[in-house]
């Protein structure tokens, strides 16, 4: 088991290492001269010399790389260009909204996803099987910050039982935290749980065609039993994969989504990065969310063992 | 042939029929735009701010006075087509990526690496990270989410290369004497064609997606480009006084968005046997 743990995180390893090279020449696509940028108008040849070598921009791309990666190992993710504080402290201000909004997203999609999943596995054909069609039919089509906006204006606007927009921390208050959450979190949870639903549905169904489901029947196993304590059980694999891999269609999703209700979290950051061309920011919000999807997939990696003991590569 | 009757007595092909009868709807409105509405899109009309439908202005008008009709309508131009155009590209990068990658076992390790390394960085940040280094024009949005989406195609077109690559008729090319270059152009194409057509259709409603994300946040298509993306972005500000400034532009868009989707499902069960206990 432990062997099996190792070997997986040694082939994250080399992945993470394409998405540094991936993050880090995103900066070789860029106009301009970062030295340039940084000297300002009034500067004279030797200065942005100057800033060239402090900035290590003289030397080969490989050695670049080496010391940007071992400063990135150090934990040391670099100024921002715009407001000049360290990029990790600004990520470290902006991570709690983003992570509750995160957090209580999974929540309500593997809450309401796997149940309603199985409902839909139950009776093939039935309303729960239906509602689930149409149900991922629309999440698809509809654009995520549309369907935020539609709640936000039904629940917020027009019935007034949820506030509209913005975020408000734990320290602050329970009940604020989740009233100010809960629309945002609604939305981001249409996409993911629709996604969790589906394969809920096609594993649950494929596991309930299997014998030894109709032995359990025929033995005297009640409805309950057979569905959880046999079916979802060998059907969990392909549902924690899309519930690993659906997180970056939340990640992708709360960038869109902290910018309708207006809530400051990374998402926000990377947004007015790009308006001041804060390239460091955007590197180190790209490299950290990419680092936390490649955890999250390892870890479904590393379930499937403890889900499967015949799971043994 | 594409559209017939199962034994139970359900149309097949259904999805095929109405999403392509919507495509075309989608497409021929915004190809006919000129012809649907004398506004320039791009018309600023101060004193006709924010007005409601009216015989001049059948949508109304956003905040700066310019015909929301006339936005819609040119704005599909641009959303439409850029999604096809990334589609196309990520398709053309994804199967020429998928088609050689078996040819070596190292080559085939160093480009799948590469493609799990981008697939490893969500989707809408890599498009965000990559427009905000290049620049904001509609040819670095094609460029930008082409890229992004181009791995999941490489990787689906190499697992059947890889499978197509043990059938007999490989082996008979190779005992004729074919060329490596003559066998992956002339027989393996042909044979990914019907799931790459599959992908590329996905992938075209994807990329309007991301492009309408882009655009709302302002990393996407500049503002004097007007996409549904753009237009929305710039009702943001008033939607709840005039919500239509989001509401029109969102419709045509989820119109376009489920008839590629159905297209790309009905695609998909024409050219792929179904497994039990689908539909």
């Amino acid at each position: 088991m432990l062997g099996y743990i190792l070997r997986r995180v040694g082939l994250a390893i080399p992945v993470m290492l394409v998405v540094a090279a991936v993050v880090f020449s995103l900066l070789y696509f860029t106009p301009g001269d970062p030295a340039l940028i940084i000297a300002g108008d009034q500067a004279t040849a030797a200065d942005i010399a100057k800033i060239r070598v402090a900035l290590g921009l003289n030397q080969p791309p490989y050695i670049r790389f080496w010391s940007w990666l071992a400063r990135i190992a150090q934990g040391d993710l670099g100024l921002s260009i715009f407001t000049g504080q360290s990029v990790r402290h600004m990520i470290s201000q902006r991570l709690e909204p983003t992570l509750s909004l995160l957090g209580l997203s999974v929540l309500i999609s593997v809450g309401l996803g796997v149940p309603f999943g199985i409902a839909a596995a139950r009776r093939k054909g039935g309303f729960a099987d239906r509602f689930l069609t149409v149900f991922m039919i629309s999440s698809l089509s509809v654009p995520i910050f549309v369907t935020g906006y539609i709640l936000a204006f039904v629940f917020a606007s027009w019935l007034r039982w949820l506030p509209v927009q913005g975020f408000s921390p734990v320290e602050a208050g329970m009940g604020a935290y989740l009233s100010k959450l809960l629309l945002p979190a609604s939305t981001l949870s249409f996409l993911y749980a629709a996604l969790i639903a589906g394969v809920t549905r096609t594993s649950m169904l494929a596991v309930l065609s299997q014998d030894y489901i109709r032995t359990a029947a025929a033995k005297g196993a009640g409805e309950l039993r057979i569905l959880f304590g046999h079916a979802l059980k060998n059907a969990a694999i392909p549902i924690v994969t899309i519930i690993g891999s659906g997180v970056a269609t939340l990640i992708g999703g709360a960038v869109v989504i902290e910018n309708v209700f207006a809530i400051p979290g990374l998402g926000r950051l990377m947004v007015d990065s790009i308006m001041h061309r804060d390239y460091p920011v955007i590197q180190g919000v790209v490299l950290l969310s990419s680092a936390a999807y490649v955890v999250v997939n390892l870890i479904v990696d590393v379930s499937y063992a403890a889900l499967d003991p015949r799971i043994r590569y | 042939m594409l559209i017939r009757r199962s034994s139970d007595g359900r149309l097949f092909g259904r999805e095929l029929l109405l999403g392509g009868l919507l495509l075309l709807a989608m497409v021929l409105l915004a190809a006919f735009a000129p012809h649907l509405t004398h506004f320039d899109p791009t018309a600023l009309d101060l004193e006709a701010r924010l007005q409601n439908a009216s015989h001049l202005h059948p949508l109304g008008t956003d905040a700066l006075g310019r015909d929301l009709l006339a936005r819609v309508l040119y704005g599909g131009r641009i959303s439409l087509g850029i999604g096809f155009s990334a589609a196309l590209l990520s398709s053309l990068a994804g199967a020429l990526i998928g088609l050689i990658a078996p040819l070596n076992r190292l080559l085939d390790t160093l480009l799948m690496r590469v493609m799990d390394g981008i697939m490893s960085i969500p989707m809408m940040l890599l498009a965000i990270a990559l427009v905000a280094v290049s620049g904001s024009s509609v040819q670095n949005v094609v460029i930008a989410v082409a890229i992004v989406e181009a791995p999941r195609i490489a990787r689906i077109i190499r697992a059947e290369t890889l499978s197509l690559r043990d059938r007999p008729f490989i082996d008979a090319a190779i005992a004729c004497g074919s060329s490596t270059a003559k066998i992956i152009f002339r027989h393996l194409l042909p044979g990914v064609l019907p799931q790459l057509l599959v992908q590329a259709t996905f992938v075209w409603g994807g990329a309007m997606m991301i492009e309408s994300g882009l655009s709302f946040i302002g990393a996407g298509t500049p503002p004097s480009v007007p996409s549904w993306g753009n237009i929305m972005a710039d009702g943001k500000v008033l939607w709840q006084i005039k919500p239509s400034l989001i509401f029109y532009p969102a419709g045509f868009l989820s119109m376009s968005l489920l008839a590629v989707n159905l297209i790309a499902e009905g695609l998909r069960k024409l050219l792929s046997p179904h497994e039990a206990g689908g539909r």
